[in-house]
Parts: C-alpha cells; sequence; structure tokens
C-alpha cells in the first residue's frame, strides 16, 4: 500500500533551540495515526508543519506525493481539515455558523444548500443539535471542542489532523467524539493524524501510534510495541502497569521515577 | 386695451430700472484678502464677533443688524436691540447658515478667525456675500470704523467714532511721549494668570504709558504648558522679581457696575496674597480692579485712559476716564452709564 | 482498533436546524432592508425639520428633479429648494456617508483584531488625523485654491501613518488586541497633546481653524465632501462585503484555522486596514475628530444582528449611519439656533458605551 500522507525527515526550531529532529513518518490511505508523547515534546508543532501553517527548516510533508506547501491554500485546505489544541473566542458566532466555516473552502462567497445539509447532518451525528443556535461563548469548554471537531469534519477532507481533540471532554464523549471520528474515517477513507494525551483511547482508537520525546521519535507501531512499560518510564518518567480489561488496553500509573 | 399695454410696459421698465440699475456695487478687498463685491448700502447685515457689532451700533446702524452670534449675545441687557431669533450660531466658527439664510441679509461679517470660507461657499447659493472684517484687530480700529460707515451708509457717524477714538489716542501719546515708564503687573480673572505681547489687555498697557512687567516674554518660546499669550501661567515669585509699580487685576463683568461687594470681596482676595501683600506694590496699595469690558473695540481706549491716569495722576489730572467711558456707553452704545467700571480698596490692611 | 459504533444513534436524522438556519438568514436580511427604508425615512423626515420652513413635497419633489438629471423640473419656492439642496441635504447625507463609514471601519478594525474595543478613535487614527490637519493649518502653504484640499490631504496622510503605526507594531512584535488598543489610547494622548500644544503657537485664526478640527462637525458640509466620502465607502463596501465570509472564519475561528480553511489571512488584514482606514480617513479629514461611532455601530449591530459579517458589515454601516445622523439632527436642533457639533453630542453616547464595554466583558478583550 502506497503512503499517502508522509511526513519526511522534518527538522524545525523556534530561534537556535531545535523541537523536532528529523521526524519522518507515513501514513496509508485510511490510516489512523496516534501521536503521542509528554508535553513539549513536539506534537503540535508537527501538527501544524504538516498543515503547512509552520515551514519546517528541513524536510517536508507530502500529501499523495505532492509536496504540501506546493498545494494552493484552498486545495489544501479541501484536502487537511484542522482542529487546533485550543481555539480563541472573541466574537460568539453560533455554534451552526461556527461549524458552516468548515464549509469555506468548498462555497463561494455564501453557503449553499449541501453546505447547510453537510453541517445539519454532521452536528447531529455530534449530538449538537440542541445547542445548534447557542453562542460558543456560552458552551462549556467539552461542548465548543466538539463543535471545533464538526467543524472539521464538515470540511469533508480526506486528511484529518486533530490536535488533542478530546482534552476536554468527559469520558462518556470522549469514547463517543472518537468513535465517530473513526466511523467517519472508515466510510470515507480518511487519513488521520491524531495527538492526544490519553494513551488508553489512543491505544485503542488508532492503527498505529508515533511516540514522540523532546523532538525525536523514539517509538513507531502498534501500540503494544510503542507503549511497553520501558518506553512509558523512560519517556513520561513515570511507573505505568499496562494491563487489558475487557480487551481494552489500560495503563495504570502507580509512580513518578 | 391698448393703455393697459403700455401700462404694463411702463410697469416693466420700471421694475427693470430699479432690480437692474444696483444701487452702488463696490468692490472691497476685506481682511482676508478676498475680493467681495457689495451693493450699498447694506439694508440687512449678519454679524459676528461682538466688537463689530458695537460699531455698527455706534454708528447708528444697529437697525440694519439682523443676526448677531451667541458670543456677542452673552448679556442680553447689552443688546436690548436684539432676541433670541436674531440669534445666527454660537460664533464665528460655528454659525447656523440656515438660520442666516433665513434672515436674507445682503451681507455675513465675520471676523478672520471665524470659517469665513467655509460660510462663503455655503452662502455662496443664496447669494449672500461674506466680508471678513476682524473688528477684535485694534490696530486696524480706525479702517474698520471707515469701512462700517461706507458699508451702511453712516460715514459721518463713523468719523464721529473715529475722531473719539483718535482723540484719545492721540492725547495719549502726546502726554507720554518723554515719560519714565512704570512697571504693570496685569492678572486674568484666574490667579497666577497674565498677557504677553500679541494680547489685546498688553496693548492696552503700553496704551496707557505702562510696561508689562512680561512684556519680553516670546510666547513662541514658551513651553505650551504654561499657555497662550491671552493667558499665560507665571510663578508668584516671578511676579515679586518682575518689581510691578501697579498691579492690575481683571473683573468679569459687562457694561453694567460690578457691586461694590463683589469688587470688595475680589480685593480682599487680592491684597490677601503674599506675592501682592509682601511686596512693595501691594505694602503701598498699588492695586487696582477693573471691568474686563474695557477691553474691547472702541472701549478699549478707555481703558489706556485709566491705566494712564493710575500710573502718571500728575499728568491726567485734568482727564476723566469715567467721562470717557460714559460717552462710549451713552453716545455711542445708547446705553445708561453705571459708572463703577474700575475699583481701588483702601491701602490699609 | 475499537471496532463499535455509534451509527444509528443521530444518523440521518433531520432536525431542521439548517432550515432555522436559513430563515434567521432570511429575517437578518428582513431587518437590513428594513433598516435602510428606516433610515431614508429619518433621512427624509429630518431633511425638512429646520429654521427654514420646508415641507416633503418639496423635498421629493427636488429629489425626484435630481435623480432624473433635471427631466422632471420640481416646481417648488427656489428659496426653499436652495435650502434643501445646499444646506440641508449635503449634510444629512454626510451624515449618513461618515456614520457609515467610521463603523464600517469600526466593524473591519475589530474582525481583524477580534477586540470590539477596537475602532478608528480608539486606536488613534481620529486624533492622528486632527493633528495632522492642525500641522496642515499651522505651517501650510496658505489657504488658495490649489490649497483647498491640502489640510484634509495632510490629516488623511497621518490617519494613514498612524494606522500602519499601531498596526505594524502589532504584527511585528506579536502584540495582542489589548496591547494594540492601549498603543492606539497611548498615539491618541500624543496626538491630542500635540495639537493642543500647536494650538498655542497659533494665530487667533489659525487657532480657531484646529479647534475646528479637534471635534468633528458636520456644519457646512458640502457635496464635494459628500461625493468624495461617499465614493470611498461605495467602492470599500463591497470590497470588504465580498470578504464577509473570511471575516467570519477569522473572528470566530482565529488565524491558524483560517489558514487552514484556505484563507490567506496577512491578505485579509491587510485588505481591512487598508479599507477601514482609507474610508474613516477620508471621512475625518473633512469632518473633523467624530468618536465612537465607530465602537458603537458595530456594537449595536452586532446585538441585533448576530456575528454573521455578511449581514455584520452592512448593518454595522447602517447603525452608524442612523447613529451620527440622529446625533446631528440633535446637535442641530436641540439648541437651535445654536448648532452643537456632532462629534459632542456623539461622545454622551459613546463614552457609557465604551465603559460599558470595558467593564462588562474585561476578562475576555483585556485578558
Ligand atoms: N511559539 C513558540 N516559540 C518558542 N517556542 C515554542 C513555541 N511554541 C512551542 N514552543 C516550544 O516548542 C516545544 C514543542 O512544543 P509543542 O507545542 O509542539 O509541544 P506539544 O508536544 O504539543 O506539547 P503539549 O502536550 O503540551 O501540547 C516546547 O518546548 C515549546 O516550549
Ligand atoms: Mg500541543
Amino acid at each position: 500500500m502506497s503512503d499517502y500522507l508522509s511526513v519526511d525527515k522534518v527538522s524545525f526550531g523556534y530561534g537556535s533551540r531545535p523541537v523536532l529532529r528529523e521526524v519522518s513518518v507515513a501514513l496509508s490511505k485510511g490510516h489512523i495515526l496516534g501521536l503521542i508523547g509528554p508535553n513539549g515534546a513536539g506534537k503540535s508543532t508537527l501538527v501544524r508543519i504538516v498543515l503547512g501553517l509552520s515551514s519546517p527548516s528541513s524536510g517536508r510533508v507530502l500529501l499523495d506525493g505532492k509536496d504540501i506547501r506546493d498545494l494552493t491554500p484552498k486545495a489544501r485546505a479541501r484536502r487537511i481539515a484542522y482542529v487546533p489544541q485550543s481555539s480563541p473566542l472573541s466574537f460568539p458566532a453560533t455554534v451552526f455558523e461556527t461549524c458552516l466555516l468548515g464549509r469555506t473552502p468548498h462555497m463561494g462567497a455564501s453557503p449553499s444548500a449541501n453546505d447547510l445539509a453537510v453541517v445539519e447532518e454532521l452536528l447531529c451525528r455530534l449530538r449538537l443539535e440542541d445547542f445548534a443556535f447557542r453562542p460558543m461563548s456560552e458552551l462549556s469548554g467539552g461542548e465548543r471542542q466538539r463543535v471545533m471537531l464538526a467543524r472539521a469534519l464538515a470540511q469533508e477532507t480526506d486528511v484529518l489532523v486533530l490536535d488533542e481533540p478530546t482534552s476536554a471532554l468527559d469520558i462518556g464523549n470522549q469514547l463517543f467524539t472518537l468513535r465517530v471520528v473513526s466511523e467517519i474515517a472508515r466510510e470515507r477513507g480518511v487519513t488521520a493524524l491524531v495527538a492526544i494525551h490519553d494513551l488508553s483511547l489512543a491505544a485503542r482508537f488508532s492503527d498505529s501510534l508515533l511516540l514522540l520525546d523532546k523532538g525525536v521519535v523514539v517509538g513507531h507501531g502498534n501500540w503494544q510495541s510503542t507503549l511497553t512499560e520501558t518506553t512509558v518510564r523512560d519517556v513520561y518518567g513515570v511507573n505505568v502497569e499496562i494491563g487489558l480489561l475487557r480487551d481494552i488496553p489500560v495503563f495504570a500509573p502507580h509512580e513518578l521515577t | 386695451m391698448k393703455i393697459t399695454q403700455l401700462a404694463l410696459w411702463l410697469g416693466l421698465a420700471l421694475a427693470s430700472a430699479i432690480g437692474l440699475a444696483p444701487a452702488a456695487a463696490e468692490t472691497f478687498t476685506d481682511d482676508a484678502g478676498r475680493k467681495v463685491e457689495l451693493e450699498l448700502p447694506i439694508k440687512r447685515a449678519v454679524i459676528f464677533n461682538r466688537y463689530a457689532v458695537e460699531f455698527a451700533r455706534a454708528i447708528g446702524a444697529i437697525d440694519k443688524v439682523v443676526g448677531v452670534d451667541a458670543s456677542t449675545m452673552r448679556d442680553p441687557t447689552y443688546w436690548p436691540q436684539f432676541k433670541d431669533s436674531d440669534i445666527v450660531g454660537q460664533g464665528q466658527t460655528q454659525p447656523n447658515y440656515e438660520a442666516i439664510v433665513a434672515l436674507k441679509p445682503d451681507v455675513v461679517i465675520i471676523p478672520r478667525n471665524g470659517v469665513y470660507e467655509e460660510a462663503a461657499r455655503q452662502l455662496e447659493a443664496f447669494g449672500i456675500p461674506v466680508l471678513v472684517v476682524t473688528a477684535w484687530d485694534t490696530l486696524q480700529h480706525v479702517e474698520n470704523v471707515t469701512l462700517f460707515g461706507k458699508l451702511f451708509d453712516s460715514t459721518e457717524k463713523a468719523d464721529a467714532l473715529n475722531a473719539y477714538y483718535t482723540r484719545y489716542m492721540d492725547l495719549l501719546a502726546e502726554r507720554l511721549k518723554d515719560v519714565e515708564r512704570k512697571k504693570v503687573y496685569l492678572e486674568e480673572v484666574r490667579d497666577l494668570v497674565t498677557v504677553t505681547p500679541g494680547s489685546g489687555w498688553h496693548d492696552m498697557i503700553e496704551a496707557g504709558g505702562g510696561i508689562n512687567v512680561f512684556g519680553d516674554i516670546d510666547i513662541k518660546k514658551q513651553p505650551s504648558s504654561r499657555g497662550n499669550e491671552n493667558s499665560f501661567t507665571v510663578d508668584p515669585e516671578e511676579i515679586i522679581a518682575r518689581k510691578p509699580d501697579l498691579v492690575i487685576k481683571l473683573q468679569p463683568g459687562s457694561y453694567q457696575t460690578i457691586p461694590e461687594a463683589k469688587f470688595a470681596d475680589s480685593w480682599k482676595a487680592i491684597v490677601a496674597r503674599e506675592e501682592i501683600s509682601g511686596a512693595p506694590v501691594g505694602a503701598g496699595g498699588n492695586v487696582r480692579l477693573i471691568n474686563y469690558y474695557l477691553a474691547g473695540g472702541s472701549s478699549k481706549v478707555t481703558g489706556a485712559l485709566q491705566v494712564a491716569k493710575w500710573l502718571y495722576p500728575d499728568r491726567f489730572a485734568d482727564i476723566d476716564p469715567e467721562a470717557a467711558m460714559k460717552e462710549w456707553i451713552e453716545i455711542y452704545q445708547g446705553l445708561p452709564f453705571q459708572g463703577g467700571m474700575t475699583y481701588q480698596g483702601s491701602a490699609s490692611n | 482498533m475499537d471496532i463499535a459504533t455509534t451509527a444509528g444513534l443521530a444518523r440521518g436524522h433531520s432536525s431542521g436546524i439548517a432550515n432555522r438556519y436559513r430563515q434567521a438568514g432570511y429575517w437578518r436580511l428582513a431587518i437590513i432592508l428594513g433598516s435602510l427604508l428606516a433610515l431614508v425615512v429619518v433621512a427624509g423626515s429630518v431633511a425638512i425639520v429646520g429654521i427654514a420652513e420646508t415641507g416633503l413635497t418639496a423635498l421629493l419633489a427636488i429629489v425626484v428633479e435630481k435623480v432624473s438629471f433635471g427631466y422632471i423640473v420640481a416646481d417648488v419656492d427656489p428659496q426653499q429648494a436652495r435650502v434643501l439642496l445646499h444646506l440641508r441635504l449635503p449634510r444629512v447625507v454626510m451624515a449618513i456617508v461618515a456614520g457609515g463609514s467610521l463603523a464600517f471601519a469600526g466593524v473591519l478594525m475589530q474582525a481583524i483584531t477580534r477586540n470590539p474595543l477596537v475602532s478608528p478613535y480608539t486606536i488613534g487614527v481620529s486624533s492622528a488625523a486632527a493633528f495632522g490637519a492642525s500641522i496642515a493649518i499651522m505651517f501650510g502653504v496658505g489657504f488658495s485654491a490649489a490649497g483647498l484640499y491640502f489640510v484634509p490631504l495632510t490629516a488623511f496622510l497621518f490617519a494613514l501613518g498612524c494606522a500602519v503605526l499601531v498596526f505594524s507594531m502589532a504584527w511585528l512584535r506579536g502584540m495582542g488586541a489589548q496591547t494594540m488598543v492601549l498603543t492606539g489610547i497611548a498615539l491618541m494622548y500624543l496626538f491630542s497633546a500635540m495639537t493642543a500644544a500647536v494650538q498655542f503657537v497659533a494665530t487667533q485664526e489659525q487657532l480657531a481653524r484646529v479647534v475646528h478640527w479637534t471635534f468633528g462637525s458636520l456644519n457646512g458640509i458640502g457635496w464635494d465632501a459628500v461625493a468624495v466620502a461617499g465614493m470611498a465607502l461605495l467602492v470599500a463596501l463591497p470590497l470588504a462585503q465580498s470578504k464577509a465570509w473570511q471575516f467570519n472564519a477569522l473572528t470566530s475561528a482565529g488565524d491558524d484555522v483560517s489558514r487552514s480553511l484556505g484563507i490567506n489571512v496577512a491578505l485579509l488584514r491587510g485588505l481591512a486596514v487598508v479599507l477601514s482606514v482609507v474610508v474613516s480617513a477620508v471621512v475625518i479629514s473633512f469632518t473633523g475628530v467624530i468618536g465612537f461611532v465607530g465602537l458603537i455601530g458595530p456594537h449595536v449591530a452586532r446585538l441585533m444582528i448576530g456575528s454573521d459579517h455578511r449581514y455584520l458589515i452592512p448593518f454595522s454601516a447602517i447603525c452608524g449611519a442612523m447613529l451620527l445622523l440622529l446625533a446631528d439632527t440633535v446637535g442641530r436642533m436641540a439648541f437651535s439656533p445654536t448648532v452643537i457639533p456632532v462629534g459632542i453630542v456623539v461622545a454622551f453616547v459613546g463614552v457609557p458605551l465604551f465603559l460599558h464595554l470595558i467593564l462588562s466583558r474585561r476578562s475576555e478583550y483585556f485578558s
């Protein structure tokens, strides 16, 4: 299977401080990659580079064989959607309006009937229909995060780049939301890059994991090989017990090293 | 039939003769250097600036003035000729053009610190000319009064006013020729605020034979925080250091008498101040109060007379400034003179 | 890999929210059309009140005459016609154009900074224009016919310079919106102080002109000013309107997401700065400083119509126009025949609102 999205020896630094060092990873179409690593490991930085929001100091990101920086902004927006780690809140648009922004790369000056239909279906699917006309400023953090995901899904791209899309969600909604994402990914053959802190969810919903530490790839593969008690201890500085409960990977941290 | 036709023709001819023959169209170059053509004499004028309206009244043309600004009308008792509906705006920077147009004037007279360009533009469509006359500029006093005489066809009265003005100005110049000039500190209504060259009050002191103790100040070289030529902030110590022979304090007021009690209060306040009472000028009782009214237009000459008499009583023994003021107010302004324009408290403290 | 499914939970079930959204759109369109109509009605009614006796029929006849290029001749008393044509109408139309322009500029500036405290006035553009004007008055080349536009032009250049300074500082130094507002307020004070300083060395006649500039007034506005300012707005409004959706993204999703949506954020910002500064500076250069309209217009509009810029941009302009029209009518009529400059009237509404904005939403706008 050919690589659909590949990160090729990407390095990046803020000023003289290196943040990413020769990171490479390749995803085939429809693949969900979980991006894990401690705070400051460079996950968000990598995500921004994949999106073309930052340019790597060396290396490149290829989408279907083409450097993403060679795509026009609009063409790129039709193929890669993004949910940032956090979003500013200034002028309170409603949930529906916010979600409709996802249709921007597909529309002219105003949304079409199809655009509205897409948003309506997505909001329903994410169980946000009751919030549709509430201003974003009056939502809880978790509700807002789900709207941002709905917005990215409304973009109907074949690549999703999600930076901690479930960090503010309760356990029920975490599960629900990631299920919707993986379902949609499967239905549409969407390739996804998901930065996520919850190791259990990462292991459960990803086809493979990429473990970053201080800007360097320290593990890549299925969860069993990437997240061992040794790697977790070395990277996160915590002793964990890893087990399976009803086939679900569970990581129980018990002592700092 | 024939007769009616003839009458019609005659009527038309007459009408055109009246309408077309300009009474006397004359071109003036105004204070802003603009050429303005006016049909004389002026029968309806709108005038901005109080001094200009005073000129009109002084030459007997006040009935030709149909509109004035609100600043002029600040003291309605001074202007029994006008009512509120004659007001055409707050002052020379905010004319109410509709109010002007409604009065159908032959000319609008506005000083050069007014918005004359805007006014000319706005009134052009209505055929109302705008003439710039700066009555507050005392250097142009004679010239301005002569112009008003011409405009309102009242040259004799204008000459009389000029004669009144120049008589006293010449008299002052004559008697002050070789005098050793004394020093005057003039204080605005606000404490520790004085005037510098460029101000009309400064001119009045000089015309009265005094030396403004702050007359050496070049306002352009001063920090702007100290104010402008009309209100320049001073330090009390500077007043003492400049050793004035006379202190003149301005009092807010109009042509009417300032009540004795009010004068007395102001007097007490000023002589109680250390920089006044502690200096020779205060100790010697050389402090005077003067009504603000005496600064403007023609009345400024009476202010100068008073200053001269205070400074050099011997040389002006036969001159009565009060009489000059009375003449200005009664003869030229047609209002009863009530006196009490100045005040001097008892020197004892 | 998790293989459970959420299917069937909410799939394919139509809730009618798209319809509701569509209807809200129609409703907003109706508000805009209604308010536009109201603006015309109010403009017509205030145009016929004043010192001189004028009637609606006279006004309509004149408008018809002018609109038909003199083909349909108005049968109106010539004096009445002149009052309407040369004194009232330019003033009424300028109130609409100036209010519309300032609010329009405000809404764009607020969009690109995501801060409702930003407006031509609060980032110092207005004071800069006034300072530019006073410099031109003080040291300018006479007041000949060639110099007729010298003062507005200098005012315009200073306004532009100030805006470029504030915005470029904001971008280059990566400042937040609140830093920008504070910089603007500091500049506003600086320019006001410099204008005041200039006044001290002014002659009487220069002083009158400078003071005239420091509070905005529509007294004595002519058709030439209306034409220039009107053209600027007519060019800028459709240009901004064509980017309305992009402004939506920028305000409610932020820079990164906007870029990920394919929007050239830098270009959008640049366009918004140019349009808003040009439009507001042109107005200020004719009228003098009129504050707060650029703040109140967008604020009121947002409360009434929401934050979708497709509706917000035109509706802000309408709100600003209405506000300035009413304020100028109050200034014109309240103490007639004394005319109160509209800048003063507006401040009475604007200052309390500004304080309210700061106090009520402090955490969001000034965090
Ligand atoms: N704008 C910036 N300027 C300088 N350094 C930055 C900037 N943004 C991030 N960094 C640094 O780059 C490194 C990687 O940051 P990044 O945001 O990619 O981490 P992350 O893996 O997403 O962390 P987290 O789990 O906390 O989100 C960190 O050390 C961070 O301090
Ligand atoms: Mg991160």
